[in-house]
C-alpha cells in the first residue's frame, strides 16, 4: 500500500500535464462535435458542406436571398473581416471562402456598374471552387431570370427551384462506393488515441520510472517490502490510472454523442478504444525498460514523439484515405492505424466477428511491447550481473 | 572570468548528450513524420479533373461541347467527359473507385426540360447525423447540373408565359450578361497550410531550449542544487556568472535549432516561405527567447521544483497547443475567440513570425513579431538578473 500511495502521489505532481492533455482532448472533442448539426439524412443527396464567412453590407432582398441560400448549402458564420485576417483565415483553412456582398449590390444589379460580390478563396483547391461555383449559379440565375422578364421576386424563387438538388439528383445504389463523410461517433473517437497515449503515458511514465531509479530501487529492495508486493503495486497503480482515463474519456465523448450510446456501434467503438488502453499499456512496459536515467531526461519528449507521431502516422489526425500510401506502408506496424482501420470498419456496420482481424493485429503491438520490454529488463538485468 | 565560466558551462552543455540527443531526436523525428504525413495532403486537395459520363440524343438542344469547355479559376479543366448510352453510364458508375474508367457521375440531357444528374450512393444509408454524403466531387457536377437546368427553366418558363419572348430570351443567353461574383485568391509563397506543423516543430524546439535556460540559475543558486550551493560561497560575480551559462546555453540551443532547421529545408526540402535569411534569424531569435524565458521562470528558487517544471511545461505545450502543434488551424480559432492570447503566448507569436515571412514577405507584421521575440528575452534576462542579484544563504 506504501509504494501504491507514493505511486499515486508522483502522478498527482504531474498535474499540470494531466490537465494540459485533458484539456486538449476537451477542445477537440468540443471542436469535432460542433461540425455536427442536428440535420438527419432523408437519404437524399447533400453537397459537400463547408465552413464559409458571409459579410452582407446591402441586407436587401437579393442578398438577403444570397445569404439564405448559402445558409442551407454551407456552414454559414456571419461577420466582418480586414483583408489581413481573411487571409490568415483562409490560409488556415478554418474557412473555405470569405463573400462580401457590398452596399447598393441589389440596386446597381442590372446596371452597367453592377458591383460584385467579392469571394476570397484559395483557388487551387477544390473546396473553394464548389463554394463559389454554387455561388455563381445561384447569383447569374437570378439574373438571367431577371434578364427574361422576370421580376425579382419570381427570379429568386425559380433559380432557388433549379439548385434545388432534389430535383434533379437521382441516386443509383454501388457497391464498394466510397463513403465521403462520417458519423459524429466516428469523428469522435477517432482522435482519443492521441488522449489516451498521451494522458496515460504522462501520468504513469515518471512515476514508474521513479521506482526504478537505482537508488529508490536499492531502498526499497532492502525494506520489509518484497519486490512481489512492490511490483503489484506498481502495477495495480497503473492499471487503475489507465482504467480511469479510459472510464474518464468514455464519459466525457458519452456526452456529446447523446443519443449514439448504448448501440452497436458505440459497444464495438469502447472495445477498441478499451484495446487501444491495453496496449498503451504494453507501450508503457516497454519505454520503462530502456535504462531509467535517460528515459527521465527525456520523458516530455518520449511522451510527444510516440503519442504525436504514431497519431499522424496511424491516420488519428490525419484520416487514412488522404494519407500516402508510402506513410500507410509504415502505418501498418502501428496499433493507431489498426485502431482507425477497426473504426472505419465499425463505421460501415461490420459486426465483431469482422473486427477480429484488426483488432487482434491492434493487440498484437501491445503483446509485442511487453514481449520486447521484457526481454529488454532481463538482458539488462544478465548485463548487470555480469 | 566570463570566459573561464562560459567555457565551463558550454563543457557541461555539451556533455549533457542525453538531453542534445532527446532534442534533436524530437526535431528530427517529428519533422520526418510530418513530412511523411503531410507531404501530398495540399496537393491531393487541388482542382482535379472530375470525370463525369454525359448521355444526350442527337436532337437534343443541349450537348457535352459546353461541358468540356468548363474551367476551374486556375485555369485547368473542371470535366473529363465521356459521352456514352445510358446504361453504359451506369456501368461505368458502378466501376471500382479504383478503376480508371470509373466516372463520378451520369449528366442525363435527354430531356432538356428535365436535365438529371445520377451520382452513386453506397449501399447503407445511416440514420445518424451526417456532415454531407455527397463529396467534392459530385458537388461540382450537381452545381453545374443546376446551371443547365437554369436554362432549361427559363426557356420552359418564358414559353409558357409569353412565347413570343423566347426568340429575345435565347439571344439573351448569348450575350455578355453581368459577372456578378468577383473571386479572389490568397496571395503567398506557400499556400499549404500545413506548413505550419513545421512552424510549430520549429517553436516547440524553440520552447523547448527553456529547460536550459533553467539550469543556469539552477546551478548559480544555494538552495536549488548542490552545485548551485557551491557556486554561491565562491567568489564569482553572479551576474556574470549567470550571463555567462546563459550564452553557453544559447550557443548549444541555437545549434540544436538550427541542426533541427537545416534538416527540414534542406533534406526533406520544405518550402517555408518567404526569405530563408530571416526564417534561420527568426529561429535563433526564437531559441535565445526560450532559454531566457526558462531563465527567468527558474529565478523563482522559493516555488517548488515541480512547480517550475509543471509552469514551463504549461506554456511549452499549452502554448504550442495554442499555435497549432496538434490542430493547424488552431492559431486562426485562437484569433477568432480570444486574440489577446495570441498576442502573448510565445509560441502563437513565433510561428506567426513565420507565416508573416511566408504570406507577407519582411514587413509590419514579422516585424511586430520579432519586436514581441526580442522585447520578451530583454524583459526575462534583465528581470533574471535583477531577481538572482544579493541571492546569497543570508536572502534565501
Amino acid at each position: 500500500m506504501q509504494v501504491f500511495k507514493a505511486f499515486m502521489k508522483i502522478v498527482k505532481s504531474n498535474w499540470s500535464g494531466i490537465l494540459l492533455y485533458f484539456g486538449i482532448c476537451v477542445i477537440m472533442t468540443v471542436m469535432v462535435a460542433s461540425q455536427y448539426g442536428e440535420k438527419e439524412s432523408n437519404g437524399g443527396f447533400v453537397s459537400t458542406n463547408t465552413s464559409i464567412i458571409v459579410n452582407d453590407e446591402d441586407n436587401s432582398e437579393l442578398s438577403k436571398a444570397v445569404v439564405k441560400y448559402l445558409k442551407s448549402t454551407q456552414k454559414v458564420s456571419v461577420g466582418k473581416y480586414s483583408d489581413d485576417s481573411v487571409k490568415d483565415i483562409i490560409y488556415s483553412g478554418y474557412y473555405t471562402a470569405y463573400i462580401d456582398i457590398p452596399k447598393g449590390f441589389m440596386d446597381k444589379h442590372l446596371s452597367e456598374d453592377a458591383l460584385e460580390i467579392s469571394t476570397v478563396f484559395d483557388t487551387s483547391q477544390a473546396a473553394g471552387n464548389f463554394v463559389s461555383l454554387q455561388l455563381s449559379s445561384f447569383v447569374d440565375g437570378i439574373l438571367r431570370f431577371e434578364n427574361a422578364g422576370f421580376s425579382m421576386e419570381e427570379a429568386i424563387s425559380k433559380t432557388e427551384e433549379a439548385v434545388d438538388t432534389d430535383n434533379y439528383i437521382e441516386l443509383e445504389v454501388v457497391e464498394n462506393q466510397n463513403r465521403a463523410s462520417n458519423s459524429k461517433s466516428y469523428s469522435l473517437f477517432l482522435f482519443l488515441p492521441y488522449a489516451i497515449m498521451s494522458i496515460i503515458l504522462w501520468c504513469l511514465l515518471p512515476a514508474v520510472l521513479r521506482f526504478n531509479v537505482k537508488d529508490v530501487k536499492d531502498r526499497t529492495d532492502v525494506s520489509p517490502i518484497s519486490s512481489t508486493s512492490r511490483n503489484i503495486a506498481l502495477f495495480g497503480g497503473s492499471c487503475f490510472i489507465s482504467l480511469l482515463v479510459f472510464v474518464g474519456i468514455v464519459i466525457f465523448t458519452g456526452v456529446f454523442l447523446k443519443g449514439d450510446i448504448f448501440t452497436e456501434k458505440w459497444y464495438l467503438s469502447i472495445l477498441n478504444l478499451f484495446i487501444f488502453t491495453l496496449v498503451t499499456g504494453g507501450m508503457l512496459i516497454f519505454i520503462t525498460s530502456f535504462p531509467t536515467t535517460s528515459v527521465l531526461k527525456g520523458k516530455d519528449i518520449i511522451v510527444n514523439i510516440v503519442s504525436l507521431g504514431f497519431s499522424f502516422l496511424g491516420g488519428i489526425f490525419v484520416p487514412l484515405k488522404i494519407l500516402g500510401d508510402g506513410v500507410k506502408s509504415v502505418g501498418r506496424f502501428l496499433p493507431t492505424y489498426w485502431y482507425a482501420v477497426s473504426l472505419e470498419k465499425i463505421e460501415s456496420g461490420v459486426s465483431f466477428n469482422g473486427l477480429l482481424g484488426s483488432f487482434g493485429m491492434e493487440a498484437l503491438f501491445g503483446v509485442f511491447c511487453l514481449a520486447a520490454g521484457l526481454a529488454v529488463s532481463r538482458v539488462s538485468l544478465y548485463v548487470k550481473d555480469r | 572570468m566570463f570566459l573561464n565560466v562560459f567555457a565551463t558551462r558550454l563543457k557541461i552543455n555539451i556533455r549533457n548528450k542525453q538531453a542534445i540527443g532527446w532534442s534533436l531526436l524530437f526535431s528530427l523525428a517529428l519533422g520526418t513524420l510530418f513530412y511523411a504525413a503531410f507531404n501530398s495532403i495540399y496537393d491531393n486537395a487541388k482542382n482535379t479533373c472530375v470525370r463525369v459520363a454525359v448521355v444526350e440524343s442527337e436532337d437534343a438542344a443541349l450537348n457535352s461541347e459546353m461541358l468540356k469547355e468548363l474551367e476551374y479559376e486556375d485555369g485547368k479543366k473542371m470535366l473529363e467527359v465521356v459521352e456514352v448510352q445510358y446504361d453504359e453510364a451506369k456501368e461505368l458508375l458502378k466501376k471500382d473507385e479504383d478503376d480508371k474508367d470509373k466516372v463520378k457521375g451520369i449528366i442525363d440531357i435527354r430531356n432538356v426540360e428535365d436535365i438529371k444528374l445520377i451520382l452513386p450512393r453506397e449501399k447503407k444509408i445511416e440514420s445518424a447525423a451526417f456532415i454531407s454524403s455527397g463529396g467534392i466531387e459530385e458537388s461540382i457536377l450537381s452545381s453545374i447540373v443546376s446551371v443547365f437546368r437554369q436554362y432549361s427553366s427559363i426557356v420552359t418558363e418564358t414559353i409558357k408565359k409569353d412565347p413570343t419572348k423566347l426568340e429575345e430570351v435565347l439571344k439573351s443567353f448569348e450575350d455578355e450578361t453581368n459577372e456578378l461574383v468577383e473571386n479572389k485568391s490568397i496571395s503567398g509563397d506557400n499556400k499549404d497550410p500545413y506548413v505550419s506543423y513545421f512552424y510549430s516543430l520549429i517553436t516547440m524546439m524553440a520552447m523547448m531550449a527553456a529547460m536550459a535556460g533553467a539550469s543556469v540559475p539552477e546551478s548559480s543558486q544555494a538552495n536549488q542544487s548542490p552545485v548551485g550551493a557551491r557556486v554561491d560561497v565562491s567568489p564569482v560575480n553572479k551576474s556574470l556568472y549567470d550571463l555567462a551559462g546563459l550564452l553557453s546555453a544559447i550557443v548549444v540551443q541555437t545549434s540544436i535549432t538550427l541542426i533541427g532547421l537545416v534538416y527540414l529545408v534542406f533534406v526533406l526540402k520544405i518550402n517555408f516561405g518567404g526569405d530563408l535569411r530571416y526564417v534561420f534569424l527568426t529561429s535563433i531569435l526564437s531559441t535565445i527567447l526560450g532559454v531566457s524565458l526558462g531563465f527567468f521562470i527558474y529565478q523563482f528558487g522559493r516555488i517548488s521544483k515541480k512547480a517550475r517544471e509543471n509552469i514551463i511545461m504549461t506554456i511549452i505545450l499549452g502554448g504550442g497547443f495554442l499555435s497549432g502543434l496538434m490542430i493547424a488551424n488552431m492559431k486562426t480559432i485562437v484569433e477568432m475567440k480570444c486574440p489577446i492570447v495570441n498576442r502573448i503566448n510565445p509560441s502563437a507569436v513565433i510561428s506567426d513570425a513565420f507565416y508573416a515571412l511566408n504570406m507577407y514577405g519582411v514587413g509590419d507584421r514579422y516585424y511586430k513579431s520579432l519586436i514581441y521575440i526580442v522585447g520578451l528575452t530583454i524583459f526575462c534576462i534583465i528581470s533574471g538578473l535583477i531577481m538572482s542579484r544579493r541571492r546569497s544563504y543570508a536572502s534565501l
